[in-house]
C-alpha cells in the first residue's frame, strides 16, 4: 500500500510536464480500485493519507465530468499535507472558468460521519460564506461531498486557490482530517489588472498588464500609441490565456529598433482576437 | 529691420545646423509635435507650404506672411478629446506692423493627458505603491515674427522665425524645461497651375539637450518639404497641398496631404490623410465664418479606429490698412491683363488672394490668365 501511494504521487507530480504521463498516471488510477488508496486512520487526531477524485459540473453541463487526471488528483497525507505547486500544473487543466459546482470524493471508515468541513484561501482565509457544501456518506464510508460556489466567488476580483478541508470521526472515536489539493477558480469575468504604467526603462523596469478570467484560449493584440497615434509597439500573445492569465509586457523599445521610445505619455490598447474586442485602454507614461 | 531679421535668421539656422550634429540618440518632446489648431489637423498638417489661401499653419512654418497679411489680431482656442481623453488648447495672438507689413504672432498651446492611476511593482511583484497622478501636463509658449512678404521677379517669398519656450511635467515629478526654434521658407510662383508654392520648415531645433530623470534625449527637430498648389483651372476653389515630413534626431518619416474647399464665402471644408509606417489615417473638418468668428471643427482617426475631435473658436479683426491698398492692387491687375501683360498681372492678382483669400474675382482673373498662358 505504501509503494502504491508513492507511486501515485510520483505519477502526479510528473503528469504536469507531458501527456504521456497523463496517461500512465489514468492507468494507475484506474486500475485499483477506489478503496485499495484508502489508509485507514493510525491514531485519534492524526491526518490519514487517502486518495479523492474530484468532479465538477459546469452550469450548461447536465451530467457530471470527470475532470483531467491531474485535476483530480487529491492527495491526502499523513501529518503534514502534500502541497502541490499548482503553477506546475499545465495550466490548461487547472483552468475552472464557469464552475459553479465541485465534488469532492474520499472513503473514511465505514459508519464514520462528518463532523466539519471548512474552506480556506491561499492566504489562509476562511471562505465558507462564498461557498456552501452539502454531503452523502454511504454505509461503506465513500463521502461524496458537494461544494457550491456562490455568484460573490466568481465575480470576485482575483484567482482563488482554495483548499477544503473534511473532518470525519470514526466509529471508535478517532478522527480522520482529508485536506484537498489546492483548488484554483478563476472568475468568469475577464480582469485586467495593470502596473508599473509608469517606468523608468533605463532602471529595467518594464509595464505589465496582467488579462485573467475569461474563457481560455484566448489571443490578444498588444499595441502602444504614441500620442500623434501612430503605433510604437504591436505585438500578438503568443500564449493563450490559461487561466492565470496572460502577462502582456514592455521595455519601452520601439517596434523593432532596439531604441527605447522617448519620454512622454502613451496610449495602450489591448484587443481580444480574433475579433478585435477592446479590452484594455489606458495611459503609460515613460520617463527616461 | 530687415536686415536685421535676415542675421537673427541666418544666425539661428547656424546654431541649429550645428546643434543638430551634436544630438543625443532619443529625440523627447514628441508632445510639441502634436497639432491643436483643427484647421491645421484636417489637412494633416500638410499646409507647410502655403499658397495664398491655405490655412493658418504658425504651428507647423513661421513664413506665415503669405496668408495673414489681412488679419491684426486673432485669438482661438481649441478643445481636443479622444486617444484616452487627452486635452489640448492653442491660443494666438497676431499683429502685424502697419508700416513694414512685419507679423508678430504670440501663441500659445498646452496639453494634458488627464489622470492616471498608478501601481507600482517592486522585483518580487509586490504592489509597492500605488496613486493618481496627472500623467503630462505640457505647453509651449512662443514667438512668431515674419517680415513682409518679398516679390522676386515673379515668385513672392516669405521666411520667419519662431522661438519656444517649452515646458512640460510627467507624472508630476519629472519636468523639462527648454527653447526650440522653428525657421522656414516660402515660395509662391504665379505661374505654374496658376499659382504653385514650395515651402521647406526646420521645426523644433533645439539649442541643448534635456532629461525628465537621468537620459539625454534631444529636440524632435523635423524637416519638412511641401508644395501646395491653389487656382487650378478645373478646380478654381480648391487648395491642394503634398508634404514630407522627416525626423532630423529619429527615424521617423511620413507623408501627408490635404485639400481644402471653399464651398461659399463663409463655408469651407477640408480633408486629408497621412502616410505613416504603413499605415494611413485620415481627418475631414471645417470651417464657419460668421461675422468676424471663425468656427472650426475637424474629426481625424488614429491607427487604431479611435476618433480625435477638436473644436475651435476663432476671432479676428481685418486691417483696415491693408483693406484700402487691396483694389489698388487689384485694380493694377487688371490693366495688366488688358495690356496682355500676363505675368504682372498674375502676380497682381496673386498679392490680392494672398491678403483676401476671400476675393472671388482676383481668383477668377488668376485661373483665366492660367488658361492664356498654357
Amino acid at each position: 500500500m505504501r509503494n502504491k501511494m508513492i507511486l501515485h504521487i510520483f505519477a502526479g507530480i510528473l503528469i504536469h510536464n507531458s501527456t504521456l504521463c497523463i496517461a500512465l498516471a489514468e492507468v494507475i488510477l484506474t486500475q485499483p480500485t477506489f478503496d485499495n488508496y484508502y489508509s485507514p486512520p493510525s491514531g485519534k487526531g492524526n491526518r490519514v493519507s487517502g486518495v479523492l477524485n474530484t468532479y465538477t459540473s459546469c452550469g450548461v453541463m447536465t451530467k457530471k465530468t470527470v475532470l483531467p487526471v491531474n485535476t483530480a488528483l487529491f492527495i491526502i497525507t499523513k501529518g503534514t499535507p502534500v502541497s502541490i505547486d499548482p503553477r506546475l500544473y499545465t495550466e490548461k487543466q487547472q483552468y475552472y472558468p464557469s464552475v459553479k459546482e465541485v465534488y469532492l470524493y474520499c472513503t473514511t471508515v465505514p459508519g464514520s460521519e462528518v463532523i466539519s468541513i471548512t474552506a480556506v484561501d491561499q492566504e489562509n482565509r476562511v471562505i465558507d460564506p462564498e461557498l456552501s457544501f452539502s454531503y452523502t456518506i454511504s454505509p461503506e464510508g465513500k463521502v461524496e461531498l458537494r461544494m457550491l460556489l456562490n455568484t460573490l466567488l466568481n465575480t470576485y476580483l482575483l484567482t482563488r486557490e482554495i483548499i477544503v478541508t473534511l473532518r470525519t470521526s470514526t466509529p471508535s472515536g478517532e478522527t480522520t482530517e482529508f485536506i484537498s489539493s489546492p483548488l484554483l477558480f478563476f472568475p468568469d469575468k475577464r480582469i485586467v489588472n495593470i502596473y508599473n504604467n509608469i517606468f523608468y526603462p533605463h532602471r529595467d523596469e518594464y509595464f505589465i498588464v496582467n488579462i485573467s478570467g475569461g474563457n481560455t484560449e484566448e489571443k490578444f493584440e498588444f499595441s502602444i500609441y504614441d500620442l500623434m497615434g501612430n503605433i510604437v509597439y504591436n505585438k500578438q500573445s503568443g500564449v493563450l490565456n490559461t487561466g492565470y492569465g496572460t502577462t502582456l509586457t514592455w521595455d519601452g523599445e520601439q517596434k523593432n529598433s532596439g531604441v527605447v521610445v522617448p519620454s512622454g505619455t502613451y496610449f495602450v490598447q489591448v484587443l481580444l482576437l480574433p475579433q478585435k474586442t477592446e479590452v484594455c485602454n489606458c495611459k503609460v507614461v515613460v520617463i527616461q | 529691420m530687415n536686415k536685421l531679421f535676415t542675421f537673427i535668421f541666418v544666425l539661428i539656422n547656424i546654431l541649429i545646423l550645428s546643434k543638430m550634429l551634436n544630438a543625443a540618440e532619443t529625440a523627447g518632446l514628441q508632445f510639441v509635435l502634436l497639432t491643436h489648431d483643427p484647421k491645421t489637423v484636417a489637412l494633416m498638417d500638410s499646409c507647410v507650404s502655403q499658397t495664398t489661401r491655405t490655412s493658418f499653419p504658425v504651428e507647423l512654418t513661421p513664413a506665415v506672411n503669405t496668408v495673414n497679411n489681412d488679419i491684426v489680431t486673432e485669438l482661438s482656442s481649441t478643445y481636443l478629446r479622444g486617444l484616452s481623453d487627452s486635452y489640448g488648447y492653442s491660443i494666438k495672438l497676431t499683429r502685424t506692423l502697419a508700416y513694414n507689413g512685419t507679423t508678430f504672432i504670440f501663441w500659445k498651446t498646452g496639453y494634458s493627458a488627464g489622470e492616471i492611476h498608478y501601481t507600482k511593482l517592486d522585483k518580487t511583484g509586490k504592489t509597492v505603491f500605488e496613486d493618481s497622478v496627472n500623467a503630462e501636463s505640457s505647453g509651449v509658449t512662443a514667438l512668431t515674427l515674419s517680415p513682409k512678404l518679398l516679390r522676386v521677379s515673379t515668385a513672392l517669398i516669405s521666411t520667419g522665425i519662431t522661438l519656444k519656450y517649452v515646458e512640460s511635467t510627467l507624472a508630476q515629478c519629472c519636468t523639462v524645461n527648454t527653447l526650440l526654434a522653428d525657421t522656414g521658407i516660402n515660395c509662391i510662383f504665379t505661374q505654374i497651375f496658376p499659382i504653385f508654392s514650395l515651402g521647406i520648415t526646420l521645426n523644433n531645433a533645439g539649442f541643448n539637450d534635456y532629461s525628465y530623470d537621468t537620459i539625454k534625449e534631444s529636440p524632435p527637430t523635423l524637416l519638412r518639404a511641401a508644395v501646395g498648389l491653389q487656382a487650378i483651372p478645373f478646380l478654381p476653389d480648391c487648395v491642394t497641398t503634398i508634404a514630407y515630413h522627416k525626423g532630423v534626431n529619429s527615424n521617423n518619416e511620413w507623408y501627408s496631404a490635404g485639400c481644402e474647399n471653399r464651398v461659399s464665402e463663409k463655408l469651407l471644408i477640408r480633408f486629408g490623410l497621412k502616410l505613416y509606417d504603413g499605415y494611413t489615417t485620415y481627418a475631414a473638418g471645417g470651417s464657419l465664418r460668421i461675422r468676424n468668428f471663425v468656427l472650426d471643427y475637424t474629426v481625424n482617426t488614429t491607427v487604431n479606429g479611435t476618433m480625435m475631435h477638436r473644436a475651435g473658436i476663432n476671432y479676428s479683426i481685418s486691417s483696415a490698412v491693408y483693406k484700402e491698398t487691396i483694389d489698388d492692387i487689384y485694380n493694377k491687375g487688371v490693366e495688366y491683363f488688358e495690356s496682355g501683360d500676363y505675368v504682372n498681372a498674375s502676380i497682381m492678382f496673386a498679392e490680392v488672394i494672398t491678403k483676401t483669400p476671400e476675393h472671388a474675382d482676383a481668383v477668377r482673373m488668376l485661373t483665366i490668365i492660367g488658361g492664356k498662358l498654357k
